[in-house]
């Protein structure tokens, strides 16, 4: 059988523009958004399946109907519209209109915005250019005042039905009164739609079977953006959403496939790797003579993945955010620049020519929540190398310019990743590395003197945290380097003051860690009065911005680590001692763990904290964990170590 | 052995040119900039630019600094930008060149999401260079024409042109061509060197200004680009506009009549505020009077204000209408032209108002008593006069009979103590459901500059409409706020006005993240807010002096109350003094009856610092940051 049009069914309710009734009760709203200037009071998005009669192909569109109010005046003269869309798409604007709500709460049209007019500008992100990331962009002649509603309708059509997938309930940070997915599709298509974070308790879900086709709602009310913290997590991993997969079809009786499982999706992307042209003769050439030199596989492979470290610099011009094909090898060595997937193809080939077993492989980094249960282009957005060496899987991304090559970068770690086999593919699991390979050491020895801590001894960091120092540099000037060690002691140590005329203090700084030496004074960790002295104990600034209020989101750490403090403080002369209880706190998962004690030997006393972090996420059923953690860790520097004389 | 060589090389190395080099991160070879000035089709004006550089790429940072360039284009009504041609090439060290051919060239849409450009239709044009290595250098070449309507003044006004860069440049040459009878002036500051003169052609002269080694320009928020190297020029149509020759010219040309029913302020008109001052007896009271008449306008809603205080031009228009009022009410006057010590020195040859960015008005009484009144941000009382303008050379004009004559002077200079803060904090402390609260009452008085800069502020709340009180309370609240407590205000009581300040707020603060222990510690700083007053600063070799807003004094008194649940812990070392030349810093304390009473003064004792006199200035705001670190701390009794 075959679809011709759009499918009408259950897309009638859509087509009249007031969604929910005009009657608005601005102040209600106003109060409940009391720090908001505008809230999303209805979004419904409508997505239709339908077959293009020229191609005989099937195709869907998406609908977005969108009410914004406004409870403040729009500082701006221009209140802009920006719908983005890609290359893979094509959106057309169908309606703009702003209306004022009167005394009786009913909406009063101000203006018919001409979004016929409407510009396509070029997007940028982090001052990088997509080439094929777009926008279009209106805005209303007339300033957006309090109490305006702008409505807007706009439809998406996809081509290609891989680009159909991910609708979002909030968009930039914004509070949604209600909101709708209507999903209709005939039943000779295949769709599956995939909750995340979705709260049942709060959605509404309706399926209604008709003879040829089917009709999908999801109703949510009340949706409030979360309060974001300093280890939020990226708001993929809490914000509601849905990935519809159009899995296949059925047209005059054959079967078409479009992501129905992990094959069909590295089909596609292995297609796009045999539409490379590789120069192999100048690829070899050159790796060659880099590694002429090299005498181990270890060495070669360090040799290869160094230089394109070095050489390659990340991206100039993506050559498209939605795009997945690597540009080839030889142009990415022309320029020296190149995106992920050039760099990652680049190192693919040049370890191909020294006689190793490399891959593309295509990942999600930890940005992204899903794995490859789910077959959709939504769960990638990286490419690297992996290399099979000895019995050894490693995952060389040389987008990351300071990992070594068999340390796979932070970002990565714990994420499935699909590696190119011929025909076939694997799909493995990048390890992530145990807390003792992560280790941040502070060690001091001091004397007290009136309210200040004056203290010399050497800050180490081992593994992670000596790459993030690392990468820090390597992306800053010259002038940011000669201030490094303030910098780092400023990061790490709580109000610490290196002394005056300080100079470089960094002693080794070589690929396994790093060591600086400490010289300075902690300001304000004394009171002192005539009978004894209080000392505070709140000598580091890690987990510095703890929140025991307001934790809306999961909570993530970079990676797991091993936190020390070791401080030696030489005690006046006759002194008596009173110290906090040494004490342990773990989470009942042990996967946090703080350690502090406290020993006076020979007139010193030793303080020693310990902190573990072997998780990578805390999601919203553990937040009481973390903040029973932090409870502690702020109890411990809050408690001073009482020194009578 | 030879291990261990390779290692220590290793080591000098990244230490030597990754970590601390004291290289710059790239070196601009060659700034060369050609402009050539004339008359496009249709008559309207056209200005081409060609823009050659030359740049050494001495880090990774220079390299992703570097690697792309974008030439945006655009029109509005006034102005077509069109880009004529483009070169860029890498030049390799060994002296290879790469050159981005043409169809690496890519044209984009000026950014979506760049606020300044979003409203803008025109293109972009980018390139990234190709094989950039660190050590390389790139070479690119480039010609802008921009077109403007004969309709908008393209030329004619004073133009800035800063030379130094945020890298050093080896060589620089800025070229002004100008064609059929259109001129040219520069005036270079801080340089030695001048244009030079040649004329090529009929009706077309060049004028050149070559510069060598200049260094890196580190501005910060304490330095004025001013303070760096730079020229004005200006290019002229002399039968459109014949600039004067000599300041006795300028002054010949002004005259301080103007039409009695011309809007002052676009508001009441010079006849209408005559009527209303004449009426007042002596100097000072019309001048207050007209004041008055000026502020009913801009006072009477808070854009108004708003817009008068943040975003006014000064106009000799209006300076000279003013004037004109003086006249009329028979008090003798002068204008004095000033600029802004911020901005550099008056330039004695450079015959033009443009140098000046603003008017003060030097009027005396019957007895000779001389005052200085400063209109154009009409909140000052008299004789205060906007520190920026103190101690600055100005140009007075003033009528002696019917002619004008001009004179260089020296603005009157305003002690810093004259600037004052004087806040008293209550804090009463308690403790709710754990919840730990302070009810604050919070007593403020501002004289001088401080008075200044909040007056605007204060009159909003003074206009007594929901929209001002609204802005005045949220504005307190902004100013409260900080990360370690919530703060909702219960009321704002405010005192008189007469160039100075004094109201109390009454708010509610809670402390985030409380943790209920048997001990309570914050630190002076969480109490008031000094903290932020300057910020942490580096001991760093500075290229310029320091400027600092204005010298000040600031005194606190911060009184911290509690039920019998707690109990204060003394502490000595809230007793604190330490001073140079350039600040002092002053705190005695006193815990009586379970009340801890803090008194700290702050006083900045000059407006800005030499280079030499910046670590010294570092170190008194260090001594100033460890003080306010230390602890207040309540142990609880029961």
């Amino acid at each position: 059988m075959k679809f011709t049009g759009i499918l009408l069914l259950g897309v009638f309710a859509c087509f009249g523009f007031e969604l929910f009734g005009n009657e608005i009760n601005f102040e209600y709203y106003q109060k409940k958004y009391a720090d908001e200037n505008s809230i999303i009071l209805n979004k419904r998005i409508v997505v239709s399946y339908y077959i293009d009669k020229s191609t005989g192909e099937l195709i869907a569109k998406s609908k977005h109907y969108i009410e914004r109010l406004f409870l403040d005046d729009n500082p701006e003269d221009n209140y802009l519209i920006q719908i983005p869309f890609n290359t893979f798409q094509e959106l057309q604007l169908t309606n703009g209109r702003l209306f004022e709500i009167d005394s009786l709460g009913d909406l009063q049209l101000r203006e018919n915005i001409k979004v016929k007019y409407a510009e396509v500008k070029d997007y940028f992100i982090e001052g990088i250019f997509y080439n094929d990331l777009k926008v279009k962009q209106f805005s209303p002649k007339l300033s957006v005042k309090e109490k305006n509603v702008l409505k807007y309708t706009y439809e998406y059509t996809y081509n290609d039905l891989k680009f159909l997938n991910a609708f979002n309930v909030n968009d930039n940070n914004e509070n949604v009164e209600n909101f709708e997915l209507v999903i209709n599709y005939p039943n000779v298509v295949d769709v599956a739609v995939n909750q995340f974070y979705i709260s049942e308790s709060k959605l509404d879900f309706r399926e209604i079977k008709r003879d040829n086709s089917t009709e999908l709602l999801y109703s949510l009310s009340n949706i409030t953006f979360p309060e974001r913290n300093q280890l939020s997590p990226s708001p993929n991993y809490y914000l509601p959403h849905f990935i519809v997969q159009t899995k296949s079809y059925t047209c005059n009786g054959v079967k078409k496939k479009v992501l129905e499982s992990t094959d069909d999706l590295y089909n596609w992307y292995h297609s796009l790797i045999n539409q490379l042209n590789t120069d192999d003769a100048k690829i070899r050439n050159l790796t060659n003579s880099i590694i002429a030199h090299k005498n181990t596989d270890k060495e070669k492979i360090d040799t290869l993945y160094k230089w394109c470290q070095k050489k390659i610099q990340y991206v100039a011009f993506e050559d498209g955010i939605a795009g997945f094909k690597p540009e080839d090898a030889q142009n990415v060595l022309k320029n020296r620049y190149g995106d992920c997937k050039g760099i990652a193809n680049l190192l693919v080939e040049m370890l191909r020519c020294a006689g190793f077993n490399a891959n593309h492989a295509w990942i999600g980094t930890r940005y992204l929540p899903y794995n490859y249960s789910l077959p959709s282009i939504v769960v990638d957005n990286h490419m690297i190398c992996t290399l099979e060496f000895g019995e050894q899987t490693y995952y060389l991304d040389a987008t990351n310019k300071i990992t070594k090559w068999d340390t796979p970068s932070a970002h990565i770690q714990g994420k499935q990743v699909l590696v190119e086999n011929e025909d076939q593919y694997k799909i493995s699991e990048i390890p992530v590395d145990e807390s003792s390979r992560n280790k941040t050491i502070i060690e001091f020895e001091g004397q007290i003197e009136n309210n200040k801590l004056i203290v010399m001894g050497n800050l180490t960091l081992l593994g992670m945290p000596d790459y993030e120092f690392k990468s820090f540099l390597q992306a800053n000037d010259n002038n940011t380097k000669k201030s490094a060690y303030t910098i780092l002691l400023e990061h790490y140590l709580k109000n610490f003051v290196p002394v005056p005329d300080v100079n470089i203090h960094i002693q080794d700084y070589n690929n396994d860690n790093l060591k600086v030496k400490i010289n300075g004074y902690f300001a304000g960790c004394c009171l002192k009065n005539e009978k004894e002295i209080f000392l505070f104990p709140s000598f580091d600034k890690k987990f510095k911005h703890v929140e025991l209020e307001k934790l809306e989101t999961p909570i993530s750490f970079n990676f797991n680590e091993e936190f020390s403090l070791i401080a030696k403080i030489k005690l006046p002369a006759n002194s008596i001692v009173t110290t906090p209880k040494s004490h342990e706190y773990s989470t009942p998962d042990k996967k946090l763990v703080e350690k502090i004690s406290y020993t006076i030997n020979n007139n010193v006393l030793v303080i020693r904290k310990d902190i573990v972090i072997k998780t990578l996420l805390l999601d919203n059923n553990k937040i009481k964990y973390w903040v029973d953690f932090t409870k502690n860790l702020l109890e411990t520097s809050a408690t001073p170590v009482i020194i009578k004389f | 052995m030879r291990r261990k060589i390779i290692a220590l090389n290793v080591l000098f190395t990244v230490l030597s040119t990754s970590l601390f080099s004291q290289i710059s991160d790239a070196i601009i070879k060659i700034n060369n900039e050609n402009h050539e000035y004339g008359s496009g089709q249709n008559n309207n004006y056209m200005e081409s630019t060609t823009i050659y550089r030359r740049i050494k790429i001495n880090s990774e940072y220079a390299r992703k600094q570097f690697n792309t360039l974008y030439i945006p284009t655009y029109e509005d009504l006034n102005f077509k930008f069109i880009l004529v041609s483009l070169e860029a090439s890498t030049i390799k060290k060994d002296g290879t060149t790469y050159k981005v051919h043409n169809d690496r060239i890519k044209e984009t849409t000026l950014p979506a999401n760049v606020p300044f450009l979003y409203g803008y239709d025109g293109k972009v044009k980018m390139l990234a260079f190709e094989n950039l290595e660190v050590g390389d250098e790139i070479e690119y070449q480039y010609r802008v024409n921009y077109l403007s309507n004969t309709s908008y003044n393209y030329l004619n006004f004073i133009r800035t042109k800063f030379v130094s860069q945020q890298y050093p440049i080896e060589s620089a040459e800025y070229i002004f061509l100008v064609k059929n009878g259109l001129q040219f002036s520069g005036y270079p500051k801080n340089l030695n060197a001048t244009f030079t003169e040649s004329e090529i052609g009929r009706n077309e002269i060049i004028y050149s200004l070559k510069l060598n080694n200049l260094i890196e320009n580190k501005n910060d928020p304490f330095s004025s680009a001013y303070d760096f190297p730079f020229f004005y020029y200006r290019i002229y149509n002399k039968p459109n506009y014949n600039p004067v020759e000599s300041w006795n010219d300028f002054v010949d040309n002004i005259t301080f009549k103007t039409k009695k029913k011309e809007s002052l302020f676009g508001g009441k008109t010079i006849l209408d505020i005559q009527k209303v001052a004449k009426e007042k007896n002596g100097a000072i009271s019309k001048v207050n009077c007209i004041k008055e008449q000026i502020l009913e306008n801009v006072t009477s809603d808070v854009s108004n204000l708003l817009a008068q205080y943040e975003y006014f031009e000064p106009d000799l228009q209006e300076a000279k209408q003013l004037l004109h009022l003086f006249d009329l009410l028979g008090i003798k006057s002068s204008l004095i032209l000033v600029k802004s010590k911020f901005d550099g020195d008056i330039i004695d040859e450079f015959i033009t108002v443009e140098q000046f960015d603003n008017f003060l008005i030097e009027f005396s009484d019957k007895q000779g008593n001389i005052y200085y009144m400063y209109f154009f941000t009409p909140f000052y009382e008299i004789n205060e006069i906007p520190y920026r303008y103190q101690g600055t050379k100005a140009l007075k004009v003033e009528r002696i009979d019917d002619s004008y004559k001009f004179s260089f002077m020296k603005v009157p200079e305003q002690n810093y103590s004259s600037n004052s803060s004087t806040i008293e904090y209550n804090y009463m402390l308690d403790e709710i459901d754990s919840v730990l609260r302070f009810d604050v009452t919070k007593k403020v008085y501002l004289t001088g500059a401080f008075c200044q800069s909040a007056s605007p502020l204060y009159m909003i709340e003074k206009l007594d409409t929901t929209e001002s009180l609204n802005y005045f309370s949220k504005e307190i609240k902004d100013d409260l706020n900080n990360n370690f407590f919530g703060i909702s205000i219960d009321t704002i009581i405010h005192g008189q006005y007469n160039g100075e300040i004094n109201y109390t707020v009454e708010y509610e603060m809670t402390k985030r993240n409380y943790n209920p222990t048997n001990m309570l510690s914050f630190e002076v700083g969480d109490f008031n807010e000094l903290g932020s007053l300057l910020g942490t600063l580096e001991k760093v070799e500075r290229t310029s002096d320091a400027h600092f807003k204005f010298p000040y004094s600031k005194k606190i008194t911060l009184k911290i109350e509690t039920n019998e649940a707690y109990s204060f812990v003394n502490n000595t070392l809230l007793d604190f003094e330490e001073s140079n030349n350039i600040a002092y810093i002053k705190s005695k304390h006193n815990l009586l009856n379970n009340i801890l009473e803090i008194n700290i003064e702050f006083s900045l004792l000059k407006s800005f610092c030499t280079k030499n006199e910046w670590n010294s200035f570092v170190m008194i705001n260090q001594a100033l940051e460890d003080y306010l670190k230390s602890k207040i701390v309540l142990t609880k009794t029961m």
